[in-house]
């Protein structure tokens, strides 16, 4: 996206707006115009601004489906309260406010300021761009874009599959495409055979990525031994740190289904994960991959490489 | 035997339930059955917590949901984004909970018709599963059972209604005493037993022996003389104190040094690390950060508490420690307990002197107990259980 930034900034003026503050920190020197919003102060007035806004304010008296529980009950307090950030709403003056022609946003759903710009592009009749930063294939923007609140139909993205996607649900899209720059270098059979060896394994390896949003799933499959019949072993490899620790507190024995490092992937014949994940592999899965994704709860078929089956 | 199935969605909700549960088991009142939800993208799902507890069987709503329809999920999602909620939500969160909410719903459900219990117990319902819990089990007749969690704030039912609805969907709210009762929307639901979750602590402020030995446990843990007079400095959330907490802190520190006694500085739960607090209390040898579980366990050994609004202070009270309502600052306090007898206002060091010493109004605080924390005799337990049990 920066490299973007820089070939545009060659034709007109850049204006970069963030609200990263680490962003804003790395890049000030390099680009003129580049401005920082920085969170204001929490006001007391927020809890009353927010039951105005949502309890139930805008969301009226609308029930979940095939229920009476009002909308505003579940999603309200709790869920929408605790990320409610009334500091952002300036962002959309702030955008609206500034004279520019083209935006560029970045794909992060998790924040205000991309979808916000889209939203007021839209209003302004200006041209918005979003461009891939951050994985595309979610489940989130599969929601969003089907139920037609996504506010752009320009997209600047890397990969055949993102492009796929998109067009699923926008059919009317323009996709722009970035030369697709990784390197992919699945394990030799050979090398994966070696490093068995030295470990004292052979036979098939199936390792299992541990991603705490998936534990339930994870330890279905491990009480399941049907479903692990066909391997010889089987690993555990977690995604990050927090599965990491999670791990241990949510399936016993686990430290026996831990292997050092990366090995448990370098060894694997199969992949096997509940979800896909573009975060997972950015350069490609190093073996064959498998997905079970139950009752279809994480989209798998519609966020997955082609190349990857799903169960 | 009734059986009755509690929901333990984050650990404070088992720190409050789990003790219900175990009492009902041990006299034979009813049966115990718990049920989870994985938490939002489970950064502290209930796994985690459920060991502590010693807890190994469990159901899960994933085990029962359906399959969510697309169609479903975008006829909300239409509604939610149509709103000005866009501008100050980030559109994960906004899309993420539409979609986890329809899963709950047809998990509950599923799990309700598959384990038939025979009511649900609850921490509260103002939160995203509890309230799909309880709609789902009220719906079919089941009775469903909330406890007072703490401290009840005017301002929240004022600002958001808090409580007017929290009793949507509820049988019965057990509360902390009868006073408490006006604030609910259906006062007619709510049954006063007393802060359950207290009577363990109560029970042990009577043990002289268990008490001394605890004591010695945790100051020397700290690295406190333990037989020298202690007050904790108990803090709210940071950003509902009023005054400046490093500054306040500072004063505190150093008191401790002229005064010679010590201070155990505990932090809100959901407070998380503060490097700004730890540098300050590495700065006073009387002074120490104490980070454990639960903060009754402090509150039972000190001599009094340094607090600002919540309910720490209010669970003080009932333990019968004095408490100090910190204000340095002299700004308005929401709810001051001192105004209301129960506490004393701290605005310099010579009140500091005071607390630690005792020299309290004990009229004032007798008379705040006797309205405010009646039911404080260590058998709240036994009152809600027995209700549960014959309702």
């Amino acid at each position: 996206m920066i490299d973007t930034l820089i070939n545009e900034s060659l034709d007109g003026g850049v204006h970069i707006v963030t609200t990263n503050s680490a962003f804003f920190r790395g890049y000030s020197g390099r680009f003129e115009d580049i401005y920082f919003i920085k969170a204001l102060p929490v006001s007391k007035a927020k809890d009353v601004d927010f039951a105005k806004l949502a309890m139930p304010g805008e969301l009226g008296a609308a029930t979940f489906p095939d229920t009476d529980l009002e909308i505003w009950k579940v999603l309200s307090l709790d869920r929408y309260k605790f990320w409610y950030m009334p500091e952002f709403e300036f962002v959309t003056e702030f955008v609206s406010g500034t004279d520019w022609d083209v935006v560029y946003a970045s794909s992060d759903l998790g924040s205000t300021l991309p979808i916000m710009t889209g939203y007021e592009a839209e209003l302004l009749g200006r041209k918005a761009i979003w461009v891939k930063t951050e994985p595309i294939r979610t489940r989130e923007l599969r929601d969003i874009m089907m139920a037609g609140q996504f506010p752009f139909n320009e997209f600047l993205v890397d990969s055949e599959d993102d492009k796929r996607f998109i067009l699923d649900y926008l059919p009317d899209a323009t996709i722009h495409m970035e030369e697709d720059t990784t390197e992919r270098n699945p394990i030799s059979q050979e090398s994966k055979e070696v490093l068995k060896k030295m470990l004292g394994l052979s036979g098939n390896v199936l390792c299992i990525l541990f991603d705490k949003r998936d534990e339930f799933q994870c330890r279905e499959f491990l009480n399941d031994k049907s479903l692990r019949s066909g391997y010889n072993y089987v690993f555990l490899h977690p995604i990050d740190l927090r599965s990491r620790a999670l791990l241990h507190t949510s399936i016993p024995d686990a430290g026996s289904l831990l292997l050092p490092d990366d090995n448990a992937l370098k060894i694997a014949d199969t992949i096997l994960a509940f979800r896909w994940d573009d975060n997972y592999f950015p350069d490609g899965p190093p073996t064959k991959m498998q997905i079970i994704d139950l009752r279809s709860m994480n989209k798998a078929k519609q966020l997955a490489p082609k190349d990857i089956s799903i169960k | 035997m009734k059986k009755i199935s509690f929901f333990l969605g984050r650990f404070h909700h088992a720190q409050k339930l789990v003790p219900i549960g175990r009492y009902a088991k041990e006299h034979e009142l009813f049966d115990v059955e718990i049920v989870i939800a994985d938490n939002a993208i489970n950064i502290d799902p209930p796994t985690e917590f459920l060991s502590d507890f010693g807890i190994k069987s469990f159901h899960h709503s994933k085990l029962y949901q359906k399959a969510v329809p697309d169609e479903d999920v975008m006829e909300i999602i239409e509604r939610v984004f149509s709103t000005s909620l866009v501008r100050s939500i980030p559109p994960f969160w906004l899309a993420y909970s539409i979609r986890e909410a329809l899963e709950n719903i047809s998990g509950f459900k599923g799990y309700i018709e598959e384990s038939k219990p025979d009511g649900i117990f609850l921490l509260h319902a103002q939160n995203f599963w509890a309230k799909i819990l309880a709609y789902q089990a009220f719906t079919i007749g089941l009775p469903v059972y909330t406890i007072q969690e703490g401290i009840i704030l005017e301002r929240e039912e004022q600002d958001m209604g808090k409580y007017t609805w929290a009793s949507d969907y509820i049988t019965n709210i057990f509360s902390w005493s009868e006073y408490d009762r006006q604030f609910y929307g259906d006062p007619d639901i709510v049954v006063p037993v007393g802060p359950t979750h207290l009577d363990k602590w109560i029970a042990l402020r009577k043990d002289k022996r268990k008490l001394v030995l605890l004591k010695h446990k945790l100051f020397s843990s700290l690295g406190l003389a333990p037989m020298v007079p202690t007050l904790s400095f108990s803090f709210p959330r940071l950003d509902l104190y009023k005054g400046n907490p490093v500054e306040s802190l500072r004063r505190v520190g150093a008191w401790t040094v002229r005064s010679g006694y010590n201070v155990a500085v505990s932090l809100h739960p959901f407070q998380g690390d503060v490097p700004e607090i730890n540098q300050i209390v590495r700065i006073y040898p009387n002074m120490k950060l104490w980070a454990g579980d639960n903060a009754m366990e402090l509150v039972s050994c000190v001599d009094a508490v340094l607090a600002q609004t919540g309910t720490l202070p209010l669970e003080a009270i009932a333990l019968g420690v004095h408490v100090g309502e910190v204000n340095f600052a002299k700004m308005p306090l929401d709810q001051p307990l001192y105004k209301q007898g129960g506490a004393m206002i701290i605005e310099d060091e010579d009140d500091l002197d005071k607390l630690i010493r005792g020299k309290v109004d004990n009229d004032a605080i007798q008379k705040f107990k006797e309205e405010r924390l009646p039911l404080t005799d260590g058998q709240s337990l036994q009152r809600l259980t027995e209700f549960v049990a014959n309702a």
